[in-house]
């Protein structure tokens, strides 16, 4: 099955990492750990990917990346003291990458 | 936007041309093209990444502006902090602590040097409601009045005066944590308590520039207590109104804007994405705009609903340093091929609108006399002037009444103060301008009776500033431009509301009431010999131009340039007429002479051409 998304790992440096024209041109979904989702087969998605000096990650690769992430936030939450486990204060959720 | 459209139908219709009025999502097979197009809405605002901040952090209070921010106290994992950031529209620098160390509290101000910020929670597990609010100046917190009521996660007015505004809803310490819709307004020194929400609710997003006129959505609320709303309402200055509700039903979201124009965005629950979420509230309905880059909830945000700003805030369970600027970009338009005109040239004069306009003049090199008409597909030859020239002031809103006046028939130092009208057959002399020049420009949307020509030079290098107006049967001078200018600074409007930008190799742009130009917000790039068109000192655009050489378009919704699709025939010394939704651009210089014609739309929705481009 072709694959709607494609990920790579690239740090965000702040101003000028997305610009309005990117964002305009395609949809960014960022992750824990650094990862983000770009359209697969789109130019605009790979020139960004370049420009970011983005380590592109199979879906595989990034959900682990993600999990670890997350994982390690759930750990923290659960060790936790009670009193802080409060409903504005959820426990993390696992993050499911689509393809 | 809506991320998927169902396509509903049973028969596939072929069009050799494309609909005249597709709707949003409407697909067809043109056979002409041997393409499938597709309708989409206009793109009006997206995300870009900023600065970001020193420190992960979440529930923050903030307020100002995209260009001038700043984020008060929250949380830096694992506890609450009283550090504070100021942001410059590019990066954020630690500043003075606020006094009271807390998280999940109110903001408000108009930028990051007068902030109030109120309420929170001084404990991690929602059991330290305060009331404390402080004072910022811009270099130091002083403790003021506290609220009534002690809170977290209240609603604010965050772009309001830090001395006149509002804190409505949150979280009360009795019975702990539960949502609260008491509403105080604050006076400079002293909270006051006024009517209260219709439905309380905590950690809603909020919006208000004014105290009197604010908007809540989303938060917990309700019943089940907490339960997660997408509940909406305004104030008035009086009393709260329900409105239409969120899309998205979240908490933990974050708002700015005003009453009537607000952005909501981001929040939990994430595993249903309300964290990607943005909905503009438009003062009768809420839209889903562009999503947010990342899936948070926690953030802080402020400025207004065409330049916001939104940072910080939890993403996967961890808080995070990400700051997204906001920016709207409305009038998405662009240029299409239209008929050649018979005779290239530069320089020229036009007048008219994108299906009925008119060329004239224009250097070929020399002056030439030649008149063309535009039918919206072609151009055909009609009477000449009594004076061939170049780079003249020209306006007319019809191409049926149209004014050409100054320029030279080239080479210079030759120039003519000699005025002609255009009465949709013939040209006739009438009265000279009072100061001959070249390279100046006009109120383009002005008529035979009424408009200026402004700006210019009488000799190279003698930018000037001369405004001369038009009364049917004179010029007589009037206010001059602040900045003298030449080389072909771009024009628009009407004898009474016109704009001046550009040229003279500046950004600047002045706007004139019909009695004094006044400076207002630069171009995007700075830049000579445009086509400059519009029908006031509200509505103008800017396309083309030098250097060096561009296809760059730009329009002016009265506040401020927006930068939209490029010409396709990069140039300058081009012609331009027409208004900011149905324009016209012609002839020019690519450096050779140009007959190339494009045609400006710009509408509520486009046509794509799918493609694996």
């Amino acid at each position: 099955m072709a694959k709607t998304y494609q990920y790579c790992v690239a740090e965000n440096w702040g101003k000028g990492f997305i610009d309005h024209d990117e964002s305009w041109r395609i949809t960014f979904k960022g992750y824990p750990g650094n990862v983000w989702q770009v359209p697969a087969y789109n130019k605009h998605g790979n020139l960004w990917i370049a420009k970011v000096a983005g380590a592109v990650k199979t879906k595989d690769e990034a959900q682990a990346i993600v999990d670890a992430e997350v994982q390690a936030a759930q750990a923290a939450w659960d060790a936790l003291p009670e009193d802080q486990k409060t409903d504005t204060n959820p426990r993390p959720a696992d993050i499911t990458l689509e393809e | 936007m809506s991320t998927y459209k169902e396509i509903r139908g049973l028969k596939v219709r072929d069009y050799t041309t494309n609909p005249d009025n597709p709707i949003e999502g409407q697909l067809w097979y043109n056979e002409t093209d041997n393409v499938t197009k597709y309708q989409i809405p206009n793109l009006l605002g997206t995300w870009a990444t900023g600065g970001s901040l020193n420190q992960s952090r979440t529930a923050m209070g903030a307020a100002g502006t995209q260009t001038a921010g700043i984020v008060a106290a929250g949380h830096i994992s694992p506890a609450n902090t009283n550090k504070v950031e100021l942001y410059d529209g590019s990066s954020w620098t630690e500043t003075t602590d606020v006094n009271t160390t807390r998280r999940e509290l109110g903001g408000s101000g108009t930028t990051n040097t007068e902030v109030l910020v109120f309420g929170g929670d001084t404990s991690t597990g929602s059991t330290g409601q305060t009331a404390v609010t402080e004072s910022w100046n811009g270099s130091s917190w002083t403790e003021v009045g506290d609220l009534n009521t002690g809170r977290q996660g209240p609603g604010d007015t965050n772009s309001a005066p830090y001395t006149a505004t509002l804190a409505f809803g949150g979280g009360v310490s009795s019975p702990q944590g539960n949502p609260t819709g008491k509403t105080e307004s604050w006076n400079g020194s002293s909270w006051t308590e006024v009517a209260d929400l219709n439905l309380a609710k905590r950690f809603s997003g909020s919006a208000g520039a004014l105290q009197t006129a604010a908007i809540i959505a989303g938060g917990n609320g309700g019943s089940p207590i907490d339960t997660i709303q997408n509940d909406a309402e305004t104030w008035n200055g009086s009393s709260w109104t329900e409105i239409s509700n969120l899309n998205t039903a979240r908490t933990q979201t974050t708002g700015y804007g005003t009453s009537t124009e607000a952005i909501i965005t981001g929040g939990w629950p994430t595993p249903a994405s309300a964290g990607l979420k943005t909905e503009r509230w438009n003062g009768s309905a809420w839209s889903e705009e562009n999503n947010m880059l990342d899936n948070a909830y926690g953030r802080a945000s402020g400025g207004s609903y065409t330049a916001g700003l939104s940072s910080g805030g939890i993403v996967g369970g961890s808080s995070v340093t990400t700051t997204s600027e906001w920016t709207v970009t409305t009038n998405q338009g662009a240029w299409a091929s239209g008929g050649d005109l018979n005779t290239a040239r530069s320089l020229l004069g036009s007048a008219g609108l994108q299906t009925a306009s008119l060329a004239f003049g224009g250097g070929v090199p020399s002056g030439t006399a030649v008149t063309e008409s535009y039918n919206g597909s072609s151009w055909t030859e009609t009477a000449d002037l009594n004076t061939g020239r170049l780079s003249a002031h020209s306006f007319g809103a019809v191409y049926t009444a149209a004014l050409l006046s100054g320029g030279t028939p080239g080479p210079r130092p030759a120039m003519t103060v000699a005025t002609e009208t255009w009465n949709g057959s013939s040209w006739t002399e009438v009265g000279d301008m009072n100061v001959s020049r070249i390279y100046g420009s006009s109120s383009k949307y002005g008529t035979t009776t009424a408009g200026l020509a402004f700006g210019g030079e009488t000799a190279p290098g003698s930018a000037q500033a001369t405004n001369e107006s038009w009364n049917g049967s004179a010029w007589t001078e009037v206010g001059d431009l602040n900045t003298a200018r030449s080389s072909c600074l771009g024009g628009a409007g009407i004898s009474t509301s016109a704009l001046a930008f550009g040229g003279g190799s500046v950004a600047n742009t002045e706007s004139w009431n019909g009695s004094a130009w006044t400076e207002v917000s630069d171009l995007n790039t700075a830049r000579n010999y445009m086509g400059g068109a519009g029908v006031s000192n509200t509505a103008a655009m800017a396309s083309g131009g030098t250097p060096p050489i561009t296809g760059k378009t730009e329009t002016w919704n009265g506040t401020s340039w927006l930068e939209n699709g490029d010409l396709s025939t990069v140039r300058n010394e081009l012609a331009a007429a027409g208004n900011t939704t149905d324009g016209i651009a012609f002839g020019g210089a690519v450096p050779s002479k140009s007959a190339a014609t494009e045609e400006w739309s710009s509408t509520s929705s486009s046509t794509k051409t799918i493609s694996t481009d």
